[in-house]
């Protein structure tokens, strides 16, 4: 009996000394998970803010491209312009506005129409047959 | 035992120290975080939440080949909040030779300490844009602005109309078309970090913006600037006042160009004063004047379609004309007999008080609305005036006035009314609604413009009838004299007018309005011209003033319309 009361003590010491060490245990491992979640979270909201800027920047450029291109465009018309066209022609090219038109007549007759016709026909053949041949015969 | 106890009081006095001043912690958190919550809530939203305007880009204005008249183009400005600059001389010595401007100029914009956006320079070309941003300043920023622009330079100014500061048109085009140009500006409400960039995860709202619609109009950059370089010519050759020049197809109505003098520059940098105002108006449309001789185009052709007259008709011209308790006299007159081609000819103010008389009253007001006076034509232009016309119908007419309205006297005409009414008695007789409107096209439709006949007004005999006599009126070779409007290779048919202009005390003035009409190539009429030259003081006539104009602009017109020469003129042009 002694024995058993010699027993029982150490066994409720040690469950008590478990019971004691189980709680300190759960709220470690708790605080490493919440640790964890929150590192995890952090470095989410990180990424997830630091792609948010990229987003921004990349944005911005987009706007700042486009800003340019609708620029460019203005440009494009601009150089195209009448008065652009003939200051160019002008003082670049040496160009002068015609002092004269002269107008050709041209008579179409049924004939000169069948003879363009077969001419064209003829230069279509012609250009064909250029079309298949091999580079060789090309060059001869 | 003691010791013990002296151990436990002071964890007691350390474990109340703490306890109060956590306390007095949650005290105060509470405080600001329950009772206080809207107070500071609303602050930090105020701090953190702004809500930014996209605005939308207006749109583009192309004329009939889809060549841009007027576009807006984004731009960076250059911006700074000048209370928050601290040293402004280094930044302006920074800026300075980025921005091409010299350090005083830039020192003197940052020195206005103001808390709100201060202009530093507006509409930055990328490069310099790029080069300001390398910089790495952060005592001023960017906002996107957009800057209307005109690729083709200020033709058709008054036409296309002016776009004000805030980006809303207020004249012309712009102003009529406002709705469809202008688009829906979007915004933006977000929370922002201290950079005033967006934070990410924060929730936002973002409205999207809605670009503006464009416009293609039927004017046609070619035969515009054409159209511009010879009414300033003209209006600088001949010393006068001012002019319009209207070209139309007749077929159709649509308005090819429009052109008046003086007029607005769109890149002028008082733009906006007082002084410039007047010239806003488009006078084609807004300005009524009485259109003399040219008038009789219209007198002739009521005379023919009622058939009060034929081109044969003859009167006896004895130098003046007596009716409704006035008397007619022709400038230059020819005793005899005259018919009514001769009428036009010879521009006879007898003939036509001849022509109106014979027709009656009721019969020649008739037609003369019919034509569309007195009443605005409709056209998508600001500002149109009805003219101002009398008929024996309203009050204030007096007998006298169908002699003279019949030469275009007591009757006023915009320049859109007489070119549609010429285009109507040269096309067949049909009243078409004059346009300058194509095509708008917006993010939710396309809308084309088609020609809109508005009535038959005289019959297509009538018309084929007057055409040739218009045609006659510039072949006329007189005394070996070739009319100044006649163009080499072409039939072209028209009439000039020499209008005095009233005032109080009457027509004593010496200043005219000298005008011609005319159309081409004469068998199949591709265009209806108005040139109208006001107080040219070289000389007052239409024929010395006007015609050349309208030749001129012909001449160029055929060959740019690739309309071939009525006859065989290779031999002539020599080569």
């Amino acid at each position: 009996m002694a024995t058993g009361i010699m027993r029982a003590i150490p066994l409720a010491r040690q469950r008590g000394e478990t019971k004691s060490l189980r709680i300190p245990m759960i709220f470690i491992v708790a605080l490493g998970v919440a640790g964890l979640v929150s590192l995890l979270y952090l470095a989410q909201t990180s990424t997830v803010a630091t792609v948010g800027y990229d987003i921004k920047r990349l944005e911005d450029q987009r706007a700042r491209w486009q800003m340019k291109n609708a620029q460019s465009r203005v440009k494009i018309a601009e150089l195209q312009s009448i008065d652009r066209i003939e200051r160019d022609a002008k003082s670049r090219l040496n160009m002068a506005p015609p002092t004269k038109i002269i107008f050709v007549p041209v008579e179409l007759s049924a004939k000169t129409t069948v003879g363009s016709e077969a001419a064209s026909s003829q230069a279509r053949a012609e250009a064909d047959a250029g079309a298949k041949r091999t580079p060789k015969e090309s060059s001869r | 035992m003691h010791e013990l106890e002296e151990r436990r009081w002071r964890f007691y006095t350390l474990f109340t120290v703490i306890a109060v001043f956590i306390l007095i912690l949650i005290f105060r958190l509470f405080y600001l975080q329950v009772i206080q919550n809207s107070y500071y809530s609303s602050l930090a939203k105020k701090e953190h939440w702004r809500e930014e305007t996209i605005p939308a880009q207006r749109g583009t204005i192309y004329d009939t080949n889809g060549h841009v008249l007027a576009t807006s183009v984004g731009f960076e400005s250059l911006y700074a909040i000048t209370n928050q600059i601290a040293r402004p001389e280094k930044l302006a010595r920074a800026l300075s030779p980025v921005l091409g401007e010299s350090e005083t100029e830039i020192a003197a914009k940052l020195a206005t300490k103001q808390n709100a956006p201060t202009l530093v320079k507006a509409y930055l070309p990328e490069e310099q844009a790029d080069a300001v941003r390398k910089l790495n300043l952060w005592d001023v920023y960017f906002q996107p602005e957009f800057k209307r622009m005109y690729p083709e330079g200020s033709i058709a100014a008054q036409v296309l109309g002016i776009v004000g500061l805030e980006s809303q048109g207020l004249t012309g085009i712009e102003a009529r078309y406002n709705d469809v140009l202008a688009g829906k500006p979007g915004s933006l409400l977000a929370e922002r970090d201290a950079t005033d960039d967006e934070i990410a995860l924060s929730a936002s709202t973002y409205s999207q913006p809605h670009n503006g619609g464009s416009i293609t109009l039927t004017i046609d950059r070619y035969i515009q600037k054409l159209v511009e370089q010879e009414l300033e010519k003209a209006v600088g050759q001949y010393k006068a006042a001012g002019g319009t020049i209207v070209v139309m197809e007749p077929r159709t109505g649509a308005i090819l160009a429009m052109a008046n003098r003086p007029t607005i520059d769109f890149n002028d940098p008082n733009l906006f004063a007082a002084s410039r105002t007047p010239m806003y108006k488009n006078a084609a449309v807004s300005d009524a004047w009485e259109p003399g001789s040219i008038f009789k185009i219209i007198t002739m052709a009521a005379g023919l379609d009622t058939k009060a007259v034929t081109p044969d008709t003859s009167f006896n011209n004895t130098g003046s004309f007596a009716y409704g308790g006035g008397v007619v006299r022709n400038v230059i007159t020819r005793l005899g007999p005259e018919t009514m081609t001769q009428t036009l000819q010879r521009s006879s103010n007898i003939g036509a008080a001849f022509a109106s008389t014979r027709m009656g009253a009721d019969a020649f007001y008739r037609y003369v609305e019919a034509f569309g006076f007195g009443q605005p034509t409709g056209i998508e232009l600001q500002g149109e005036s009805p003219g101002i016309l009398r008929t024996n119908k309203t009050g204030n007419w007096y007998p006298f006035d169908l002699a003279t309205n019949a030469f275009g006297q007591g009757i006023s005409v915009t320049p859109i009314q007489m070119v549609t009414a010429v285009s109507a008695a040269i096309n067949g007789g049909i009243l078409m609604k004059p346009y300058v409107v194509k095509e708008v096209v917006t993010e939710k439709e396309r809308r084309e413009y088609h020609p809109t006949v508005i009535r038959q007004v005289i019959s297509p005999q009538t018309s084929k009838t007057l055409g040739g006599m218009l045609v006659s009126v510039v072949e006329l070779v007189e005394g070996g004299q070739v009319r100044l409007a006649k163009v080499p290779g072409y039939h072209v048919g028209g009439k000039t007018g020499t209008a005095e202009i009233p005032t109080k005390e009457g027509y004593g003035s010496s200043a005219t309005i000298a005008s011609f009409v005319g159309f081409g190539p004469a068998d199949d009429p591709r265009f209806v011209m108005l040139v109208k030259i006001d107080r040219p003081e070289a000389s007052p006539w239409g024929e010395t003033v006007a015609s050349p104009v309208f030749r001129a602009i012909a001449e160029q017109l055929f060959t740019y319309m690739k309309v071939p020469p009525a006859r065989a003129v290779t031999q002539n042009q020599g080569g």
